[in-house]
C-alpha cells in the first residue's frame, strides 16, 4: 500500500514537472499573469464609478470624470489581447535567452498585421473588436508561433552580421531586420489568405472555431468544477495545483472576466455567470479547499489544545487567502482524513453561488477582480457587493458544516491523545 | 555572510517563513541574508545564493533547480516545518547543511 502511494506520487510529480516546466505552457501562464494587474486596474476603475454615494455619482455622471474612467478601462481591459501577445512573446523570448522585449514587439507587430482594419471617411482604423477579450486566443497563438519562429531564425543565425569593429547596439539593430522582414511578410500573407475565407480574418476563425467553444466549456459550471477538482487533488498531493491548472484555464477565465467588465461598462447584463471574481469568492474561500471554513472550526470548536493553537496560527494568513500554512501545517496534504471535504466543499460552494446567481439572489459578476491577499468577506463585498458578501458568508457556513464531522473526528482523537499524555504524566 | 534563497510559487507564503527565519538568525547571532522569491525568478536569484530552499508546494522543481545549480546546496523545506512556519527549525536545518 505504502509502495503504491509513493509510486502514484512520483508519477504525478513527474507529470506535473513536465507540464509546468514546458516552455510554452510557462510562457503563456507567466505572460497572462503579467496581464492580470491591467485587468485589475480596469475593474478597479469601474468599481470607482459605481460607488453608491449620491454626491460622487453626481460628479461621475456630470463631469468629464466618466470620460477619464472610461478611457482607463478602454486601454487596460479592452486591449487585453494586445498586452497578452506582448507579454507572452516577451516571456518566451527570455526563456530562449533572446531579447524578450524585441520578441514581444515582433509578436505584437504580427498580431496587428493579422487584425483587420476598417476604413471610414478615408481614414483607416484598427477595430478594437479583436484587441480585447475576443482576441486573447489569437494573441496566445501568435505569441507562441511568432516567438518560436524568431528563435528559429536566430538559432540558425539568419541575420545580418557586422564586422567586429561595429558597436554592439548597431549590430543588434541590423540583426533584427531579417526576422522583422520574415515575420511581416508571413503575417501579411496569412492575413490575406484569411481575408479570402468566409471568416474574414484569423480572428474570426479562431474565435469562432476555437475560443468560443473552449471558453463555453472552460467557464461553464462543469468546466470550472473539473478545474477545481484537479487543482484540489494536486494540492492534496502537496503540489501548488492552482499554479498548474491556471496555466490552462486562465486565458479562458480572464477573457470571460474582460467580457463581463466590458458589458458592465456598457450598462449591459454580464454574459458570464462565472469569471475570475466568481471563482475567487465562491470556490476558494481562504485558498484551495475553501479552508477558511476549517480554520474557523479549529478556532471555535476545537477541544484539543493542538488544534486550538493551530487555528489561531492559521487564521490571519488563511483569511487573506494564503493557505500554505494550513495546507502543510494541519496537515491537509497527503492526509486522507480531510480529502473528502477538501474536494467537495469548493464544489458545493461553487454550485450554491451559481444557483443563487441564476435565481437572481446574487447579482451577476461584473468582471471585478481583487489582488491576492485581499481578506475574504471583504473580497466578497468588493466583487459581489452586499448580496455577494452575504452569499459568501452563507457558503462559508455550509463549508464549515461539510468539514465539521471530519474535523471533529480528528480533533477528538487529538484531544484523547492529549488527555492520555496528561494522565500518564500524572 | 551566507546568502539563503527560498523559492515558492509566488513568494508570498514563503516570505512569512523568511521573517521567522530572520528572527531566529538574529537570536543565534548567525550573519546571513534570507530572501523569498517566486520560482520563476530562480535563474536570476540563484547565482549569488549559498543555499537554496524550495517550498514543499513547488518541490517538483527540485531536479530542475539542482541541475541549474550543480555546486550549491538545494533542498526542500520539510512539509510540516513549513506549514507550522517554524523558522528556527528550518534555519537550523540550513545551518547544518552549510556546516555552520
Amino acid at each position: 500500500m505504502a509502495l503504491n502511494k509513493d509510486r502514484i506520487l512520483e508519477k504525478t510529480m513527474n507529470g506535473v514537472e513536465k507540464v509546468s516546466n514546458n516552455t510554452y505552457v510557462q510562457s503563456v501562464s507567466r505572460g497572462m499573469a503579467m496581464v492580470l494587474p491591467l485587468l485589475m486596474v480596469g475593474s478597479l476603475v469601474l468599481l470607482l464609478t459605481k460607488i453608491p454615494i449620491a454626491a460622487w455619482q453626481n460628479i461621475v455622471n456630470n463631469t468629464s470624470a466618466s470620460t477619464i474612467f472610461t478611457m482607463a478601462t478602454q486601454f487596460t481591459t479592452n486591449l487585453l489581447a494586445v498586452w497578452a501577445v506582448f507579454f507572452i512573446g516577451n516571456r518566451l523570448g527570455n526563456t530562449f535567452h533572446y531579447d524578450g522585449a524585441l520578441v514581444g514587439i515582433m509578436c505584437l507587430l504580427s498580431f496587428f498585421l493579422l487584425t483587420p482594419m476598417v476604413e471610414s471617411e478615408g481614414t483607416k482604423y484598427i477595430s478594437t473588436e479583436w484587441l480585447g477579450a475576443k482576441g486573447v486566443f489569437v494573441a496566445i497563438i501568435v505569441a507562441l508561433v511568432i516567438g518560436r519562429f524568431y528563435v528559429l531564425i536566430m538559432d540558425h543565425k539568419l541575420y545580418i552580421r557586422m564586422p567586429d569593429t561595429v558597436p554592439a547596439f548597431v549590430e543588434k539593430s541590423f540583426a533584427a531586420i531579417i526576422p522583422f522582414f520574415f515575420i511581416t511578410v508571413l503575417s501579411g500573407v496569412v492575413a490575406h489568405l484569411f481575408s479570402l475565407t468566409s471568416f474574414g480574418s484569423i480572428h474570426g476563425f479562431i474565435y469562432g472555431v476555437l475560443q468560443t467553444p473552449l471558453q463555453a466549456i472552460g467557464s461553464s459550471l462543469g468546466g470550472v468544477i473539473v478545474a477545481y477538482i484537479i487543482t484540489n487533488i494536486l494540492w492534496l498531493l502537496g503540489v501548488h495545483g492552482k499554479a498548474l491548472v491556471f496555466s490552462v484555464v486562465l486565458p479562458m477565465w480572464s477573457a470571460a472576466t474582460a467580457e463581463n467588465l466590458a458589458a458592465a461598462q456598457a450598462g449591459l447584463e454580464s454574459p458570464h455567470i462565472i469569471d475570475l471574481g466568481f471563482t475567487t469568492i465562491f470556490m476558494e474561500i481562504g485558498g484551495a479547499g475553501c479552508v477558511l471554513a476549517l480554520c474557523l472550526l479549529m478556532l471555535f470548536t476545537a477541544k484539543s489544545q493542538q488544534f486550538k493553537s493551530l487555528g489561531k496560527m492559521f487564521f490571519i494568513p488563511t483569511l487573506c487567502g494564503i493557505s500554505e500554512p494550513i495546507h502543510f501545517g494541519t496537515p491537509l496534504v497527503m492526509n486522507l482524513k480531510f480529502a473528502l471535504p477538501f474536494i467537495t466543499a469548493p464544489i458545493v460552494s461553487g454550485v450554491l453561488g451559481y444557483v443563487a446567481t441564476l435565481a437572481g439572489l446574487v447579482p451577476r459578476m461584473v468582471g471585478t477582480t481583487v489582488p491576492t491577499g485581499t481578506p475574504q468577506i471583504l473580497n466578497g463585498f468588493l466583487i459581489g457587493g452586499v448580496r455577494g458578501m452575504i452569499m459568501q458568508i452563507i457558503v462559508l457556513v455550509v463549508c464549515m458544516a461539510i468539514y465539521y464531522p471530519f474535523f471533529r473526528a480528528v480533533d477528538c482523537q487529538a484531544y484523547q491523545e492529549e488527555q492520555g499524555a496528561v494522565d500518564q504524566a500524572a | 555572510m551566507k546568502n539563503i534563497v527560498l523559492l515558492c510559487a509566488a513568494g508570498m507564503s514563503t516570505s512569512m517563513l523568511v521573517r521567522k527565519m530572520r528572527e531566529a538568525a538574529e537570536q543565534k547571532g548567525f550573519a546571513c541574508q534570507i530572501e523569498a522569491y517566486a520560482i520563476s525568478e530562480a535563474a536570476r536569484v540563484t547565482p549569488d545564493a549559498d543555499a537554496i530552499l524550495l517550498g514543499p508546494q513547488v518541490r517538483f522543481n527540485l531536479k530542475k533547480i539542482k541541475e541549474m545549480c550543480p555546486d550549491k546546496i538545494v533542498e526542500c523545506i520539510d512539509t510540516r516545518m513549513y506549514g507550522l512556519m517554524q523558522g528556527d527549525k528550518v534555519l537550523e536545518q540550513v545551518m547544518d547543511l552549510l556546516g555552520e
